[in-house]
C-alpha cells in the first residue's frame, strides 16, 4: 500500500507557517534565547513567541485549555487551511497525536498550591491527561473517526506517524492526521535540569564541545492519506511515506547505548521496509539533541548502518530546541520541505568533529541537490528508537 | 479486522487475581477501603530496585516476568496502555520542584515520570530490543493497544505483550467529583495479555475491538457494534460493563457492572478482560462483550472460546 503525504505544519520558535520556518533555517536563524526561569535562573529556550492568549484569538479557540492543546489546535487548524481535510463520510479519519506531558502546564502551579495548602482551582485538572489534550485538539478541529494518543516521550510524534501507517495497512483508515505537541512546563525544564544536561549556551549538536541540550516547544502535523483517500480528496502528494521502523535499545531508562543498537535496528528496519540500500538515502535529519550521551550514540549508530558513505545529515535542533514528543511531527515537516526543494539545513554551531566517529555534518544552506530519500531519527527515553523515510513522488 | 488470540493472561488488582485461574465466581464487591492485593515483590526484586520502584512499575514489571515464564518465546511487540501514567513519581517530582533549595534536585522520580517507563524497563529488564509502544488515550488506552496489537500482527509479528494498567494516587481522591468518578474506589489495577495470531488452538480470542468518539448514547453504539460484528446482543453469555445506564444492559439476562469489583482507574477494561478471559476459559463455547464508557469515548471489545477447552 502507498501511504501518501499530502499536508504539514509546523508551530515552533522559528516560526508559525512553513515558509517562515523554511526561510529561518535557510537563514540560519534560531529561536533559541536566553532567559530567565523562575526557580532555574538563567536558561536557553526555544518558545513559541506568541502567548496562551494570542493563540486563543488568532485561531479563535474559547476553551480553557493548556498550552500543549492550545499549540496542536492551531497547528491543526493551520494544516486544514493548507490542504484539504473535508468531512467525507466514505473516508474514516483518524487522530493521532504524541505528547510527553500532556496538559501539565495547566495543573502543575495548582497542584503546588495543593502541596503549599493554598486555595486551588480543581476543575483545571480536567485537562492534565494526554488523552484530554488529544480530545481538545479533535473537538476544536475535525470529526476525527477514531482519535488516539501516543507517550513515548521524546519519539511520540514519530510513533504517532506509524501506527497511523500500520492501522492504513490494516485497512482501519484512510487518512489520518499525525504528529505531536508539547509545550513548555516548570515541570519538564526542572526535570531536564535535574538531568544535568543543559548547554549553558547554544547547543552544538555533533560537536566535539558539546555541552548538552536546550528545551524548546511546538507542534508539528502531518495529514497522511491511502490512495483510495487522495482519490477522492483530490490532494497534492507532497511525499511518500516509505518506510519506518520502532525498536528497543533495552539498555538504559535515559540514556542510549554506546553502540547506539536501537538506533541502528530503527534505521536498519526502515531502510528494509522502504526496500532501500543505505546509499539510497540523500540526507538525514538526526535526532542530534547535542547531549555527550545522544550524538556519539546516534553517530556510531549511523557509522554502523552507513559505513564510511555517509549521507548529508544535520540536526535542526539548534533552531527549534528539542520539543520533544512534537520534535518528530515537526522535523518529518522539515525533511519533507527538504525533499521538495532539494534543500540542505545546516546544523548551527559546529565547529569539531567528534573524535570516536569523525562525522561532520552539513555545514551551509544549499539548494538543487536531487534527493530521492530523506531518513528522520527520533529518539525517547525508554530506549525508544524511530526511524521514518520519506520519498519524492 | 484481526483476532486476537490470548495465549496467557494475568493481573494485579484488588481481587486475588495474580497467578489465578477460575476466580470469576470467587469476585468479590470493593468497598471504598479496598487496596491491591499485591504479590511478594521480594521474591522478584532487590531491596535497591524496589526503594526507587513505584507501585505501578512494580505492578507492571512483575506481569510482564510473570508473563515471559509462561511463554518463553522473546516477545516481538510490547504495548502498553495507561491512561495517566507514572503518577506516583509524577507528584514526587513536583513535590521536590516545591521543597527545592538550591540547585540541586535528583532526577530519579523525573526520570520514572514519563508514561512508557513501564513498557521501557519492561524492555530493559527482558533485555528485549523489539517494538516498544506506550498509549495513553483516557479509558481507552489498553483498547488502543488492542488494536495496536492487531496492527502487529497485520504486519506478522507473532507473540505480542499487551498490558493496560493505572495506579491510584491520594491527589485523585482529594479532586474526586471532579474529575474522576465519586462511586468507586480509586485502585491500581494491571491486566496483562500475551496475545497472538488466533489459529484454531487458541480456546480464548479477542475477536473484535470498536471505538467510538462522537457523543451519542450508548444504546445505538451497542446495537451498531453487536451488528457489525453479526451478534445477537441477548445471546451473548456475558455482559461486562463500565456502569453504564442503558435499558439493554439492563434487560440482559447476565450483565455486571465491573467497577463494583474491579475499582476505579482509566485501565479498568483491562482488568475486566482478564475477568472475561477467565470465565471463558472454564465456559467453552460462549461468548462475553466488555463496553466500556468511563469517559465520554466509548469501546467495546468481543472475546469468545471456539473450542473445546
Amino acid at each position: 500500500m502507498t501511504i501518501f503525504v499530502t499536508g504539514h505544519s509546523i508551530i515552533s520558535a522559528i516560526g508559525t507557517k512553513t515558509a517562515e520556518v523554511h526561510q529561518n533555517l535557510k537563514s540560519e536563524i534560531s529561536g533559541i534565547k536566553s532567559m530567565t526561569v523562575d526557580g532555574i535562573g538563567e536558561c536557553n529556550l526555544a518558545l513559541v513567541s506568541t502567548t496562551n492568549e494570542e493563540l486563543k484569538e488568532k485561531y479563535t479557540i474559547k476553551g480553557d485549555y493548556s498550552r500543549t492543546a492550545l499549540l496542536g489546535i492551531a497547528s491543526l487548524k493551520n494544516l486544514i487551511n493548507n490542504c484539504s481535510l473535508n468531512s467525507n463520510k466514505s473516508l474514516k479519519t483518524g487522530f493521532i497525536s504524541g505528547t510527553s506531558v500532556g496538559g501539565i502546564d495547566a495543573t502543575e502551579q495548582e497542584y503546588l498550591k495543593h502541596l503549599r495548602g493554598q486555595e486551588y482551582n480543581k476543575e483545571q485538572f480536567l485537562n492534565h491527561s494526554s488523552g484530554t489534550v488529544t480530545d481538545q485538539i479533535a473537538r476544536e478541529t475535525f470529526p476525527f473517526d477514531i482519535t488516539n494518543t501516543i507517550s513515548t516521550a521524546c519519539s511520540s510524534a514519530s510513533n504517532a506517524i506509524l501506527l497511523a501507517a500500520k492501522m492504513m495497512r490494516m485497512g482501519l483508515i484512510d487518512r489520518a492526521v499525525v504528529g505531536g505537541s508539547d509545550s513548555l512546563s516548570n515541570f519538564t525544564i526542572n526535570g531536564f535540569k535535574s538531568l544535568m544536561i543543559y548547554d549553558q549556551n547554544l547547543c552544538c549538536p555533533f560537536d566535539k564541545n558539546r555541552k548538552g541540550l536546550n528545551l524548546g516547544e511546538g507542534a508539528g502535523y502531518l495529514l497522511l492519506e491511502t490512495e483510495k483517500s487522495i482519490t477522492q480528496t483530490q490532494n497534492q502528494p507532497l511525499a511518500l511515506l516509505s518506510g519506518w521502523c520502532n525498536a528497543s535499545d533495552a539498555y538504559h531508562q535515559t540514556a542510549s547505548s554506546p553502540s547506539g543498537e536501537g538506533a541502528q535496528l530503527a534505521m536498519q528496519g526502515a531502510l528494509k521496509m522502504a526496500q532501500l540500500k543505505a546509499e539510497d538515502i540523500s540526507y538525514i535529519n538526526a535526532h542530534g539533541t547535542g547531549t555527550q550521551n545522544n550524538d556519539l550514540s546516534e553517530s556510531t549508530a549511523i557509522k554502523a548502518v552507513f559505513g564510511n558513505s555517509t549521507p548529508d545529515f544535520s540536526s535542526t535542533k539548534s533552531y527549534t530546541g528539542h520539543t520533544l514528543a512534537a520534535s518528530g511531527g515537526i522535523e518529518s515537516g522539515i525533511a519533507i520541505m527538504a525533499l521538495n526543494k532539494g534543500c540542505l539545513y545546516p546544523n548551527l554551531h559546529f565547529k569539531t568533529k567528534i573524535k570516536e566517529t569523525g562525522l561532520t555534518p552539513i555545514l551551509t544552506y544549499s539548494e538543487g541537490k536531487a534527493m530521492q530519500h530523506i531518513l528522520s531519527n527520533a529518539f525517547g527515553f525508554g530506549g525508544n528508537s524511530t526511524s521514518l523515510i520519506f520519498s519524492k513522488i | 479486522m484481526r483476532a486476537l488470540g490470548i495465549k496467557f493472561a494475568n493481573s494485579i488488582s484488588c481481587q486475588n487475581t495474580f497467578n489465578q485461574v477460575g476466580f470469576f465466581d470467587k469476585l468479590n464487591k470493593l468497598d471504598t477501603n479496598s487496596e491491591a492485593l499485591v504479590p511478594n515483590y521480594k521474591n522478584l526484586f532487590q531491596p535497591s530496585q524496589l526503594r526507587r520502584m513505584s507501585p505501578i512499575l512494580k505492578a507492571g514489571l512483575s506481569l510482564a516476568i510473570s508473563c515471559k515464564k509462561a511463554c518463553r518465546a522473546p516477545f516481538d511487540s510490547i504495548i502498553i496502555g495507561t491512561g495517566l501514567g507514572c503518577l506516583t513519581d509524577t507528584g514526587k517530582f513536583l513535590q521536590n520542584i516545591n521543597l527545592k533549595t538550591g540547585d540541586s534536585l535528583s532526577p530519579t522520580s523525573f526520570i520514572q515520570s514519563t508514561h512508557n517507563t513501564i513498557a521501557g524497563q519492561i524492555s530493559i529488564l527482558l533485555n528485549n530490543k523489539g517494538y516498544n509502544m506506550t498509549h495513553s488515550q483516557n479509558n481507552l488506552s489498553f483498547e488502543m493497544s488492542l488494536l495496536d496489537a492487531m496492527t502487529e500482527i497485520n504486519e506478522g509479528k507473532r507473540s505480542i505483550l499487551v498490558g493496560g494498567i493505572d495506579e491510584a494516587h491520594p491527589f485523585l481522591e482529594e479532586i474526586k467529583n471532579r474529575v474522576v468518578t465519586k462511586t468507586y474506589p480509586n485502585t491500581l489495577s494491571a491486566a496483562f495479555f500475551v496475545l497472538d495470531k488466533a489459529d484454531h488452538q487458541q480456546t480464548v480470542q479477542i475477536k473484535s475491538v470498536y471505538t467510538d468518539f462522537s457523543s451519542d448514547s450508548i444504546n445505538p453504539f451497542i446495537e451498531r457494534v453487536c451488528k457489525e460484528g453479526n451478534i445477537d446482543f441477548n445471546q451473548i453469555d456475558l455482559v461486562l460493563h463500565s456502569g453504564i445506564n442503558s435499558t439493554l444492559v439492563a434487560q440482559h439476562a447476565r450483565s455486571m457492572n465491573y467497577l463494583d469489583y474491579t475499582g476505579y482507574n482509566l485501565s479498568s477494561s483491562a482488568l475486566a478482560t482478564h475477568f472475561a478471559y477467565d470465565f471463558l476459559k472454564h465456559n467453552p463455547n460462549k461468548t462475553a462483550l466488555i463496553i466500556n464508557h468511563l469517559c465520554t469515548s466509548k469501546s467495546a471489545i468481543f472475546i469468545e472460546t471456539n473450542d473445546q477447552a
